[in-house]
């Protein structure tokens, strides 16, 4: 892995651990995607990360790669996109790169987790009033 | 009839000639035998026809499917990128329904158990994986590829799974025409 691929797993980490802390607002917009909404000055930005099943058969790691598996597999899309111009800023495949699968895993499954803290939070307080 | 008239009749059966000795006899023998070949030879042609017709049928009525099943896997390959669910939701529906009623006919059939099964079980994943990006509120503002990315790879697989039924078809019309 070159320095561009670690320090971008290092971000992509980073985003995990403050998902599983419950410090990003994540949303969920349908069963298999989470959401968050960042605006920073002028900027806002819509950050999405998807999972997948990769039906049987069809095991893809890039364009030339294709293997024949009996198991289904999850993949992930993470995307980041410019609210204003609708334009796509980011867009990271555990498809085509196996290489941030587990960083990927880590960011969603943090979004799970970390809604469950927020929506505890939130409960606590309910009932804390 | 009295003594006398039997002796003759008698006499004239022991002078006259054998009946297979005569000319007539032969020649009618050989065009009776010649009507009983020939008939049977007819019935042979016209059951061989029938069973021809049969399957002459049959071949067209699987290159129909064949067809239909090569105009359905076309438009599984020409997905949009900015798919919506809407969109989604009713292509699979339309082709699960057209697929469904293409294969039921064979379900049973040695050969295509297994790739019929395997197309059943194909749609019955990609209408999971489409229940998994279903919106729960339709102001959300998700990026135009999400459909396309959770269910390419179902759409994907139920074509090539089409592709094969379409082979197997193709090689029972080729067993067909051989005949």
């Amino acid at each position: 892995m070159n320095n561009e691929t670690n320090e971008l797993m290092d971000y992509l980490f980073r985003i995990a651990k403050k998902s599983l802390a419950g410090e990003i607002p994540w949303s969920q917009p349908n069963p298999s995607t989470f959401q968050w909404i960042q605006n920073s000055g002028s900027d806002s930005f819509i950050v999405t990360i998807q999972k997948a099943d990769a039906p049987r058969g069809l095991r893809s790691k890039g364009l030339l790669d294709i293997s024949f598996d009996s198991k289904e597999e999850s993949v992930y899309l993470f995307q980041v996109q410019d609210r204003l111009n609708k334009q796509t800023a980011i867009s990271l495949s555990s498809k085509e790169r196996p290489e941030i699968f587990s960083a990927l895993d880590k960011i969603y499954h943090g979004a799970e987790k970390g809604m469950d803290v927020r929506a505890t939070s939130v409960l606590k307080r309910l009932l804390d009033i | 009839m009295n003594e006398e008239e039997i002796e003759k009749l008698v006499r004239a059966l022991n002078d006259s000639a054998p009946f297979y000795t005569q000319f007539e006899f032969w020649i009618a023998t050989v065009i009776g035998a010649a009507s009983v070949y020939f008939s049977v030879k007819a019935f042979k042609e016209a059951r061989e026809a029938k069973r021809a017709a049969f399957e002459a049928g049959k071949t067209v009525k699987i290159q129909t499917i064949t067809i239909e099943l090569t105009e359905i896997a076309q438009r599984l390959d020409k997905l949009d990128f900015n798919l919506s669910f809407s969109e989604a939701r009713d292509l699979l529906n339309e082709i699960s329904r057209r697929l469904r009623r293409l294969i039921a006919p064979f379900q049973e059939t040695p050969d295509l158990v297994t790739p019929c099964l395997n197309l059943k079980n194909a749609l019955d994943g990609a209408k999971d994986a489409l229940e998994e990006v279903r919106p729960q509120n339709p102001e959300d503002e998700l990026p135009p590829n999400t459909i396309y990315f959770a269910t390419q790879g179902h759409f994907s697989n139920i074509s090539g799974l089409v592709a094969e039924i379409m082979g197997l078809f193709e090689k029972r019309t080729i067993e067909v025409n051989e005949k």
